[in-house]
Order: C-alpha cells, then sequence, then structure tokens
C-alpha cells in the first residue's frame, strides 16, 4: 500500500497546524516521524486516518491511497480506517476480557466461527509477543494488564482488523524496556506485509527501526529521506540540532 | 493559619455528613420505631377498610408498584434514545443549550402542575377516564429529565480516546452506539431510575386526580380504571388524626412505601452491577 500527501495543509479553529505537506510512505517501509511536541506530528497521523470528527478540521491538498484520496465524498471511512490501523499513545483498553477486545473491531468486519475467531486472538497475540504473558487469562478483563501490556494488546486488537498500513502514535512512550523492545521487534516483523508510519521522540528508536525518517517542525517538514542519509549526513541545521539534541530553533 | 483552616474545613465537612446521615437515619429509625408494630401478614396482604382504619393495603402495595413500574418502562426507552441523540447527533451547541434547559424546566416543575396539567387536559379537553395508565404517563414524564441526564453524563464520561479507538477500528458510528453507547446509556439510565423511582413512588399530587381513587380501590382488571396508591392512601390516613388506629396504619404504610423505594434501588443498584460486570 503506498500512500502519497500533495500539499497538505491543516487548520484546526482557524490556527495552521500542518503547513504545506509533501510525502510518500513506501509499501514495506518503516517511516520515522520526529519532532518536537506540538510540531503536527499527531495531526498528521489522525489525518491520515481521518479521525477528525471535529468539524473545525479544515484541510486543503489531498492524501491519495491506492490512486484514490481519502477526502473524496465517496470514499468509505469505515474501509479507509479498516485499511490504515491506527494504534494511540495511551493504550486504550475497551471494559471487556482479553478476547473480546481484541474481537472488537475484527468481528464489525466479519463474521467468524468460534474456531476462527480463537484462532485470531491467539496468532494476533503471539505476533504481538503477548500470547505466552496472558494465556491463561484470556477470559478476565483486560483492565488488569500492566500499561506495556495493555498497549500491545491495543495493538493486537488493531491487527485482527487486517490493516495494511500502521499508523503508531508513540506507542512506547510510556512503557518499560521490554514491552518497547517487543513492540520494535513487531514493527520490523511487519513491514514484510505492510506499511508503518511511526511518531517517536526516541532518536535511538528511530535509529533502530526506521527506512525513512520525515522531521517536521511547526507543521512544515524540514528535511525527510532515507534513515541512513538522515542520520548521517542531514542537510539542514534544525534537523541536525534536532536529532542531536532533541531540540529545535525552528 | 493554613492549617487551621483546613481543619475548619475537614470540621464543616464532617458536620453536613453527620447532619445528612443523621437526618436520613432519623427518618428511618422513627418510621421503624412508629410503623414496625402496625405491620403484620394480614396488614400487607389484606385489603383496606373503613378509610384505612381496619385492613392492610394490599390494593395500595400492588397500585403504587403497577403505575411506578409501567411508568418506568414508558419513560425509560425514551430517556436513552434522548440521551444518545444528546451525546451523539445534537452538535449544534445552541440546541444543546436549549435541550438542556428544557430538560432542567421539565425536572422542575411542581408535581401538583403535573396534576393539574393531566386533569386539564386528559380528563376535561381529551375525555379520558380516572385510570392507572394516565398516572403511569405522568409519573413517565416526571422521570424522563432524571434518567435522560444520568444516561447523557455516564455517556461524556466516555474518554475521547474509547471513541477514536473505535472509530479507528473501523466502526462506523452505527456500529459504535449499539456496541458501546447504548450499553452504557442503558447503564446511566438504571442507575438514574434510583433517583426517578424514588422521586415517584412518593408522588400523591400528579396522578390522585387522574389515576387513582381515595377509597374503594381494587386491583384493576382493565387499563382504564384508577387503582389506590400508597402514597394516596396515607395523605388519607394522615387526615384520621384522632383515630389512633388510622395513625399506626399510616406510620405502618410509610414504612412499606419506604420499603419499597429500599428493594426498587436495590434491584437498580444489582441491574447496575451485572451490567458493569466484566462480559
Amino acid at each position: 500500500m503506498k500512500i502519497t500527501i500533495n500539499n497538505l495543509c491543516l487548520k484546526i479553529a482557524n490556527q495552521t497546524i500542518l503547513k504545506n505537506l509533501n510525502l510518500s510512505f513506501q509499501q514495506g517501509e518503516v517511516t520515522c516521524i520526529v519532532g518536537p511536541s506540538g510540531s503536527g506530528k499527531s495531526s498528521l497521523l489522525r489525518t491520515l486516518n481521518r479521525i477528525d470528527s471535529n468539524k473545525n478540521y479544515k484541510y486543503s491538498g489531498d492524501v491519495i491511497l491506492d490512486n484514490k484520496s481519502i477526502f473524496a465524498k465517496d470514499y468509505s471511512l469505515e474501509q479507509l480506517r479498516k485499511q490504515v490501523g491506527m494504534v494511540f499513545q495511551k493504550p486504550c483498553i475497551f471494559p471487556f476480557s482479553i478476547t473480546k477486545n481484541i474481537l472488537f473491531g475484527a468481528k464489525h468486519h466479519e463474521k467468524m466461527t468460534a474456531y476462527q475467531a480463537e484462532k485470531l486472538v491467539i496468532d494476533k497475540l503471539k505476533q504481538v509477543a503477548l500470547y505466552e504473558e496472558v494465556r491463561d487469562r484470556l477470559d478476565q478483563s483486560a483492565l488488569e494488564l500492566s500499561i506495556g501490556q495493555q498497549q500491545r494488546l491495543c495493538l493486537a486488537r488493531t491487527l485482527a482488523v487486517n490493516p495494511q498500513l500502521l499508523l503508531l502514535d508513540e506507542p512506547t512512550s510510556a512503557l518499560d524496556p521490554y514491552s518497547s523492545g517487543a513492540l520494535e521487534r513487531f514493527v520490523v516483523d511487519f513491514k514484510k506485509q505492510g506499511t508503518v508510519v511511526f511518531v517517536t521522540h526516541n532518536i535511538a528508536q528511530a535509529k533502530r527501526i526506521a527506512d525513512h525518517v520525515v522531521f517536521i517542525c511547526n507543521g512544515e517538514v524540514i528535511e525527510s529521506g532515507s534513515a541512513e542519509k538522515m542520520f548521517s549526513c542531514s542537510t539542514t541545521d534544525q534537523t541536525k540540532q534536532y536529532l542531536n539534541t532533541q531540540t529545535c530553533d525552528c | 493559619m493554613k492549617k487551621i483552616n483546613h481543619y475548619l474545613i475537614c470540621f464543616f465537612c464532617w458536620l453536613a455528613l453527620v447532619i445528612s446521615l443523621t437526618l436520613v437515619l432519623g427518618v428511618i429509625v422513627i418510621l421503624v420505631g412508629k410503623g414496625i408494630g402496625a405491620i403484620n401478614w394480614n396488614f400487607i396482604s389484606q385489603p383496606s377498610t373503613n378509610f384505612g382504619q381496619s385492613g392492610g393495603i394490599l390494593y395500595q402495595i400492588v397500585g403504587s408498584l403497577l403505575i411506578v413500574i409501567v411508568a418506568f418502562l414508558l419513560s425509560f426507552p425514551v430517556a436513552i434514545a434522548a440521551a444518545l441523540y444528546k451525546s451523539e447527533y445534537l452538535t449544534n451547541k445552541k440546541w444543546q443549550y436549549w435541550s438542556d434547559m428544557m430538560l432542567h424546566i421539565l425536572n422542575g416543575i411542581p408535581s401538583i402542575v403535573f396534576g393539574v396539567f393531566a386533569l386539564l387536559f386528559f380528563i376535561n379537553i381529551c375525555g379520558a377516564h380516572v385510570s392507572w395508565w394516565l398516572g403511569s404517563l405522568i409519573l413517565a414524564i416526571m422521570m424522563l429529565p432524571i434518567l435522560t441526564f444520568s444516561s447523557y453524563f455516564y455517556l461524556q464520561r466516555l474518554s475521547p480516546e474509547i471513541r477514536d479507538s473505535c472509530l479507528a477500528l473501523g466502526l462506523t458510528k452505527g456500529q459504535f452506539i449499539r456496541s458501546f453507547l447504548l450499553k452504557r446509556s442503558f447503564v446511566g439510565a438504571v442507575s438514574g431510575s434510583f433517583l426517578g423511582l424514588a422521586r415517584i413512588l412518593g408522588e400523591t399530587a400528579p396522578i390522585m386526580w387522574v389515576a387513582t381513587v381515595f377509597a374503594g380501590g381494587a386491583i384493576p382488571s382493565s387499563w382504564s380504571e384508577p387503582v389506590a396508591t400508597i402514597a394516596t392512601h396515607i395523605l388519607i390516613l394522615a387526615q384520621q388524626a384522632n383515630d389512633p388506629q388510622a395513625v399506626s396504619n399510616g406510620w405502618g404504610a410509610s414504612l412499606i412505601l419506604i420499603s419499597l423505594v429500599f428493594i426498587l434501588a436495590g434491584i437498580g443498584f444489582y441491574m447496575r452491577r451485572q451490567q458493569l460486570r466484566i462480559q
């Protein structure tokens, strides 16, 4: 799945959040978006998933997903969100059992037998390295899991819908090293079957997983390119400063 | 100085709590003390005779429960639908404001006004008979704001992250409402029904002209018959203060009434707990 952003601008309540963005995310790549807080990274991800229920959102430009604009009136938002899965910064667990959490989205998209549902739950839990930790309590409340386990469960729930593009909005910011590592391994593994856009403040993490890096500041793309190029010979001073000190004077 | 202020605030909060609990406990203790002597199997299983001076309150218990339960059943689905509409579809802030205001006004209307309205509109203008269903209808309207607000506030407590997470999974708004909000609004309305039922169970004014009889009531055999209720029965007994037996029966009926409030609240709490249980 290829997604291309052309001259995208976003205003929320007359405040400019994204300015004239031009980007593309390639199939089979992990793109890390880095930048200071409030630079528009999360807004960009929410735009790609169209989680923009607020009527104050005003777009110009376009986002093309597989040759079709996601802003087109006949584009099904549900179909878009099924294809483009999103995991948020804070794990958001539904007050159900672990099994029900995973099946929550998937059951709305396709009917499945009890056997298929059970297989799906186990497969997805294994994919996010959570199965061994929760195999004995699949029918217990998911709220009893640790934060790291909850975030991996959110990821499993998203994967159960079978998305081709994954948007991960600082998913490891509140996680312990073990859970972060498990999630990073999953991301690297997932690019064999899809595309990943990963927002992070952790430059070391971006170095570990990114094929492509985008540096955004004040709603503008300052620089983007392959991870190798960005981390070794970035061309702008702002990027160099941010990648070295995680501060910027943009 | 800050410490003294802190202790003073704590003391007044504690005092307020003690006063509130003492009042409630005082009412319960007095009711039990005065009313328990009147209660026996005959009192709750026999119909009243001689304007309540003798006999029991069987028909009044049945009449009260009938009116209140039907009122609850009428009000409950409307409250859930209204709360869902307010929460999910009424995006215009002006309309939000006006809907809130109208519900608050409805909640604040004195019960006697409901009674007068029911008498003038349903009986005098529409030509309806004095019947228990009219009482249920009026009480349903009375408890509607409490149930709606309770359900609505429960929906509003849903974190935006849950809404976003649901939609991000590709659910339509209808699926999100069916699979998530409907249940929450139900839980909210059930918890609100404690207050609503407690309020309407003791109401006399809104139903006394359109749904009840003061004497000679029976278990209704059709929807167009009036019933006797505990609240109106207490009113009659209170007017016979010179008769010790009538006064004693009045205390007994009051104790039964408050016990019914507790039982209904208990059922509501149980249903709420069942609904909140992890499935």
